[in-house]
């Protein structure tokens, strides 16, 4: 999701949305660089990304991923489940009425 | 066809993979580096937050493989080394099953082709032979036939024919020949259509001698008459009396017996012109073999117990009908319960699965004996990580690979053996054969060979399952 989230916002390679997560979360969310990649080849594979081999702004080859409108709609349904289970467990751990 | 596409790009796939993973490392180097670190401790950090490239790569390729029939494949791969390397252990193995398979596939096709193949004719589940009912005399005389034929209700259509043979002569070419003289209705009430030419009608019939047409077997036509399409027309001798030839039977029609293959049929009523034997007009005289086409909603029992009354009614009209009975049952040996061949058969199908029992358990012994000896590499397996399944699975697959070669392998010698038991000429030299018209017959049936592979392969399953005790457990540790 924070994958997906990330490559809306723009197109990105392998370290920068490693560096990207980091940011956006204070550091609060320590990827594991190496876990990144088997989930990239995953969302490949169901084209929810696509891939493609360019020219960094610091002059290096790196492939970049893009999200697909397959993405784009399975980003979609996942923040809704998110949202709809955080709701739910913020009900559960809210102070009791009584 | 995403998967087809997958399959054919997967090493572009993984070429990219690991280079990205190269360009992360190095990008993350070149950071750290940047950041004042050297850069071999750049190195060795980039490497330590990254993991394990290997393990991390393999992550990846998973997304792009069919992880289970991989591993089977593998199965089969390692299968095939192993056997190749003890060929005497695979030769025994496999020949100890294709025995005990290809007994099998000989005695069941032969059983397939003499008893329980239907008849090649249109419909043959409505055709049914008359015998005596208290005797089991399968054959009837011509009269008893022509009132059963014309009297009883239960079946739309009655044939009868005899068995015959003359000496035919057309032009120069003169041979001996076994055929059929059969009632008018012949062809109609068995369904059959010839081959080209037209059959004889019961309409033809006009009494004794009357309808003096004969129609050749394909066989018989192409041997003798060299598939000479004008043979229509020609004038036959049969014993010296001329015959018109009028039609050929198809290919694959060659009468309504299982051991007998008619050269040509002669309307009945001209038989007594050829063979010098007055057999039509005695009701004591049983030389016909009758079937009959049950109407829609018969019941064999209904036209027997129909037929019955008839033979009752029949014996107070003609004294020579006294105790007449009559059974309506399947024809051939399927429906005789007497049938010497049909008895014959099922004792040596006993015995051929008796063998396939006894190659069944020698190969589990082989195999058995086999895993015994493989116990350190077994051990080994299961200490590097290999769970009991996995073992197991490479183990039974071994035995499917051996069950497949076998069943291929056992067949491949029985049409030699069926060919050479069935097809003889007879006693007195007529065409004997097992109905070799359709493959069935004369070829061995892949689905028995497919059946008797399973049950090797099951007892297979029982032999390691029953070994594969935690021996190997204590082997490793």
């Amino acid at each position: 999701m924070m994958i997906l989230r990330s490559l809306r916002r723009q197109p990105m390679h392998g370290y920068a949305l490693v560096q990207h997560i980091k940011q956006r979360s204070n550091d609060l969310l320590q990827v594991e660089e190496g876990s990144l990649y088997p989930a990239l080849q995953r969302m490949l594979r169901d084209n929810l990304v696509k891939a493609e081999w360019e020219i960094s702004a610091s002059n290096r080859k790196v492939r970049t991923y893009r999200i697909t409108p397959a993405g784009v709609k399975h980003l979609e349904h996942e923040v809704s489940s998110f949202e709809q289970m955080l709701k739910g467990i913020n009900l559960v751990l809210s102070p009791a009425d009584s | 066809m995403q998967w087809l596409k997958q399959l054919f790009t997967r090493r572009q796939i993984y070429s990219d993979l690991s280079d990205e993973i190269q360009q992360h490392l190095a990008e993350k180097i070149a950071a750290l580096v940047a950041d004042g670190m050297s850069p071999k401790e750049a190195a060795y950090t980039a490497r330590r937050e990254f993991g394990n490239v290997t393990g991390i790569e393999e992550s990846g390729r998973e997304a792009w493989t069919w992880p289970r029939a991989e591993s089977i494949l593998s199965d089969v791969k390692f299968a095939i080394r192993k056997l190749k390397k003890s060929p005497g252990f695979a030769t025994t193995a496999v020949l100890t099953l294709a025995l005990g398979i290809g007994a099998n596939v000989v005695v069941s096709s032969v059983l397939n082709g003499l008893i329980l193949r239907p008849l090649d004719v249109p419909e043959p589940a409505s055709l049914f032979q008359v015998v005596h009912g208290k005797d089991f005399f399968n054959t009837q005389s011509y009269r008893d036939y022509l009132d059963y034929r014309d009297r009883d209700p239960s079946f739309s259509g009655m044939l009868a024919y005899g068995f015959m043979r003359a000496g035919l002569r057309a032009g120069k070419t003169a041979v001996q020949g076994w055929g059929h003289a059969v009632s008018g209705n012949y062809f109609d009430v068995l369904g059959v259509q010839p081959a080209f030419g037209h059959f004889f009608h019961a309409a033809d019939e006009h009494g004794p001698a009357s309808a003096p047409y004969i129609v050749l077997s394909y066989d018989f036509w192409r041997l003798h008459f060299d598939s000479n399409p004008h043979v229509l027309g020609e004038t036959i001798e049969l014993n010296q009396h001329p015959f018109t030839v009028i039609g050929v039977a198809r290919k694959d029609f060659h009468g309504t017996e299982v051991f007998f293959v008619a050269d040509y049929w002669i309307p009945l009523v001209n038989e007594s012109q050829v063979t010098g034997f007055e057999d039509l007009p005695y009701r004591d005289h049983y030389a016909f073999t009758v079937l009959g086409r049950l109407k829609p909603g018969v019941t064999p029992q209904q036209a027997t117990h129909s037929l019955n009354a008839l033979a009752a009614q029949m014996a107070k009209e003609d004294p020579k009908d006294d105790g007449l009975t009559a059974l309506v049952r399947k024809p051939g040996p399927a429906g005789d319960e007497q049938d010497p061949t049909k008895k014959a058969l099922l004792g040596i199908l006993l015995l051929a699965i008796l063998v396939l029992l006894a190659s069944c358990a020698n190969l589990a012994s082989i195999f058995a004996a086999r895993a015994t000896d493989r116990g350190g590499e077994l051990a080994i397996r299961l200490a590097i990580g290999a769970s009991r399944w996995m073992i197991l699975r490479q183990l039974l697959t071994e035995a499917v690979i051996v069950s497949i070669v076998g069943a291929a392998v056992g067949p491949s010698p029985s049409p030699v053996a069926f060919c050479s038991a069935c097809f003889r000429p007879g006693k007195y030299g007529e065409p004997m054969s097992c109905r070799p018209s359709k493959p069935a017959a004369s070829k061995p049936n892949p689905s028995n060979a497919l059946r008797c592979a399973m049950s090797c392969w099951l007892s297979r399953l029982w032999s390691v399952r029953s070994w594969s005790q935690p021996r190997w457990l204590a082997c490793a540790g």
